[in-house]
């Protein structure tokens, strides 16, 4: 019941400059997002859905931006309810939330739970599949990016689904451009199974987009590429704790945009960053997507795909100890 | 009941008496369900109570901080709801400084009335084990057959419990109401319509101070000219034992209650409500109007009572405050009750609804109330006595405000109407009598004259054009001619029609 331990609000409750930058960039991006869409559609979805935890630093950065007011006595003001949801499974960081920010919109259940797991046939309805047409979604996950064996070798991964939903349901009319802000634990505990395909639809990616693998390589280093390349490990586990997080940064966008192009999706990237592993805090990658519609998905959709691959990994780079955004 | 380690199962039985009560709808609102859970945090000796209601009412929580409970309490509690094990140790609350409120154990499951699934998380001070049960209402929806039990009782709702683990300092209850029904909720969220005139003031947010307030607004005329979310904060608030507002009498009339509001803070208990602190919603504002209080003490064969009451120079507003409202055990019974238990309303009619009056009486008079905990049994003696001595009291203090409030306003109106017709008459011979030194004569004569009572007194009269020509007449006979005369009467006539 008591919220402390689990290691997302450990995480949440970190105000180490890292963690401010990031959150310093989620803010920045609701209100380039608010002053670029009014009204319409829009005004009847939330601003911001998010896996706060218990603390919920990130709201509180909202409402000292002005984003999000609050009450005299603290709770969320009448006129800005909808437009932060809080997703929380966990009954008593739920009700730390609501005891810091009361009127604040909560839903006391998993993510996973709440879109309704990974088929992709089952969705919420009504009044939550509303919710989670949010303009900014932010899956602040502290897990790393799992992957799922089915019996017939297929390899998926639930965190990417939940995407490639999200996707589906800012689909319907009137479709909206949403944005995503996602973070993952850096390490990899893939399988071998997992670790050979991953690095042939690398390597594949990398030969069929000279651009793509050229910025792939300026991310992951001359050998880490060349490695992937030649597909010649069976595991790689073993690599660096840096060099994971590499592999994800390059590896997370590539499969999202493989996963949404054909609805017709452009995936921009303006964040690309990883951070932590040092000093005892866990080492992690963090992105800010925007999806937008292209009107190009239905004559070439390739076009939209080689767009969103060519954007992937412009923003590149690393948040230090101290804070600063150090791009490749 | 099945048990192991840490899993348990079981029905909540209720006594037949008392079902017939739930399946009709024991409580007329969702605030009077809200405000069982709230007092029996209370008799948990809790010192702050939480309420989260907001944005939308369909997941609501009440937290306290209280002693919380083990298994084995809740398994006993809800074994069979009706028998007394709430006071079975002690009338008092754990802490000793608090007379229980809660009686059958009923108020527990008053969430019913309200939601689907209710669940609950509680542990005890010096106890690792956290509490978690789950209570599905469902059950009770079921037809009565289906329900009932041998011995003539009612499963209520099933139950599943479990024991999780948590830091032996912690003591608490906190409670999730979730699935809450269509009407309950929108009334809760405040999103049914009120009467046509309300203006959908909310009191969501605000400090108790911005509340007393609104509540001292002149132009408030009733709490359903607020939201709903906030006529049951209201609600809850006026039932449930908080403090009054710091400012919610004049001050002079407060000063006389101070034993009564010092009473009320020894309980230490507070409530938030969305993070708004709840007070007593009782706060009268008289204006410049004048005011009074009467205290009433009483001390019968069958009970014993004591209290206010209050009465200001017109009718008191928000009219929800107007008439009796009787505490047992500092939790009210019911609402402000406008007939004052019956009293006739042809008494004093208009002077009563100036009238707001709220008496704390002892444990003798809870035996008169009903399951409900909102009314009385009419016919009980402690009921038939405090009654007539409310009724008593009630006409002492009407013939008070009328003599204190009323009258001495009249004299005072009419004293201020005088002078005002005396200043107007000064400024009319001045403005029409040209001459200064006849101006002069007149006004002397004239300040010697309105010092008079019975003059002060014609001069608020109301003259018809009759009594005008004849009182002109017999002025003037004797002082100028007829044909003078005979020229004024033309002139007046002349100026009455212009």
């Amino acid at each position: 019941m008591s919220p402390p331990g689990r290691p997302v609000d450990r995480a949440m409750h970190d105000d180490r400059p890292e963690k401010m930058t990031i959150r310093d960039l989620w803010v920045t991006q609701a209100t380039d997002y608010l002053a670029d869409h009014q009204g319409g559609a829009r005004a009847q979805v939330p601003l911001y859905l998010t896996l706060s935890g218990a603390e919920g630093r990130d709201i509180q950065r909202f409402v000292d931006a002005g984003l999000i007011r609050r009450t005299e006595v603290g709770g969320i003001a009448t006129e800005d309810q909808h437009l932060v949801v809080a997703v929380e499974s966990s009954p008593g960081a739920e009700l730390a939330l609501r005891r810091k920010f009361p009127g604040l919109r909560t839903y006391g259940e998993s993510f996973h739970s709440l879109i309704r797991g990974t088929g992709m046939m089952s969705f919420p309805e009504k009044k939550l599949r509303a919710m989670l047409r949010a303009s900014i979604i932010n899956l602040d996950l502290t897990t790393p990016l799992d992957a799922d064996l089915s019996s017939d070798g297929r390899i998926s991964f639930p965190v990417l689904t939940w995407i490639r939903k999200l996707c589906e349901i800012h689909s319907e009319s009137p479709r909206l451009d949403w944005c995503l802000c996602l973070t993952l634990n850096g390490d990899l505990n893939w399988p071998p199974e997992v670790w050979k395909p991953m690095q042939e639809f690398l390597a594949e990616n990398f030969n069929r987009e000279p651009r793509f693998g050229l910025a792939a390589q300026q991310v992951l280093g001359g050998s880490l590429y060349a490695a992937i390349l030649a597909c010649g490990a069976d595991d790689l586990s073993g690599l660096s704790a840096d060099e994971k997080q590499k592999l994800l940064m390059v590896f997370v966008p590539k499969k999202i945009t493989q996963l949404v192009h054909a609805e017709g999706w452009r995936l921009r990237t303006p964040y690309n960053l990883r951070y932590g592993g040092h000093s005892g805090f866990a080492s992690m990658v963090t992105w800010v997507f925007g999806f937008t519609w292209d009107r190009r998905s239905n004559s070439s959709p390739f076009s939209v795909y080689r767009d969103s691959l060519n954007d992937a990994l412009t923003a590149a780079g690393h948040v230090d100890a101290r804070g600063r955004i150090l791009t490749i | 009941m099945s048990q192991d380690q840490s899993t348990f199962r079981g029905e909540i039985k209720v006594a037949s008496r008392i079902i017939d009560y739930l399946s009709s709808g024991l409580y007329p609102s969702p605030g009077a369900c809200l405000k069982e859970l709230v007092n029996n945090s209370y008799d948990a000796d809790a010192s702050i109570v939480a309420v989260y209601v907001k944005p939308d009412a369909d997941r609501i929580i009440i937290e306290d901080d209280g002693i919380g409970m083990t298994r084995d309490e809740f398994v006993t509690h809800f074994e069979r709801v009706s028998e007394s094990h709430k006071r079975e140790k002690s009338e008092l609350t754990p802490s000793g400084r608090r007379p229980k409120i809660g009686k059958i154990g009923i108020g527990f499951i008053a969430a019913n009335e309200i939601c689907e699934v209710m669940e609950v998380y509680s542990t005890k001070k010096g106890n690792s084990e956290l509490l978690h049960v789950t209570i599905n209402f469902e059950e009770m929806r079921k037809p009565a057959e289906e329900r009932r039990r041998t011995g003539g009782d009612f499963v209520k709702a099933d139950y599943f419990g479990e024991i999780l683990e948590t830091t032996k300092a912690d003591h608490y209850t906190r409670i999730f109401l979730t699935g809450v029904r269509g009407e309950a909720q929108n009334i809760l969220a405040g999103a049914r319509p009120q009467s046509a005139s309300a203006r959908s003031r909310s009191l969501y947010g605000m400090s108790s101070a911005s509340v007393q307030n609104a509540l001292a607004d002149p132009t408030l005329k009733s709490w359903k000219d607020f939201d709903s979310y906030s006529e049951t904060m209201l609600e809850v608030a006026l039932n449930v034992p908080v403090r009054y507002h710091e400012s919610w009498l004049p001050n002079p009339l407060q000063r006389k209650l101070r034993d009564i509001e010092s009473a009320v803070e020894t309980l230490g208990f507070e409530v938030y409500y969305d993070g708004t602190e709840l007070r007593k919603p009782v706060v009268f504002s008289p204006g410049e109007r004048g005011a009074l209080i009467n205290r009433f003490e009483f001390k019968g064969k069958h009970v014993a009572a004591q209290g206010y009451f209050y009465a200001q120079h017109g009718t008191i507003q928000p009219r929800d405050l107007h008439g009796l409202l009787v505490r047992i055990r500092n939790a009210a019974v019911g609402e402000f009750d406008d007939s004052f238990w019956g009293f006739s309303p042809s008494e004093s009619s208009l002077i009563q609804r100036w009238v707001s009056a709220e008496i704390w009486a002892d444990d003798r008079l809870e035996e008169a109330m009903n399951i409900d905990r909102r009314t009385l049994r009419e016919a009980h003696p402690a009921y038939v006595e405090l009654r007539d001595a409310v009724h008593k009291h009630l006409r002492a203090v009407l013939s008070q405000a009328r003599s204190q409030l009323y009258q001495s306003a009249n004299v005072e109106r009419r004293d201020q109407r005088a002078s005002v017709a005396i200043t107007d008459v000064t400024n009319v011979v001045r403005t029409k009598v040209t001459q200064a030194a006849r101006a002069e004569s007149f006004e002397k004569n004239w300040e010697k004259a309105v010092e008079q009572p019975r003059m002060r007194r014609a001069l608020l009269k109301k003259f018809t054009v009759a009594e005008l020509y004849e009182a002109v007449i017999e002025s003037a006979q004797g002082v100028v001619t007829e044909e003078q005369l005979t020229e004024i009467l033309r002139r007046l006539t002349a100026r009455l029609g212009a």
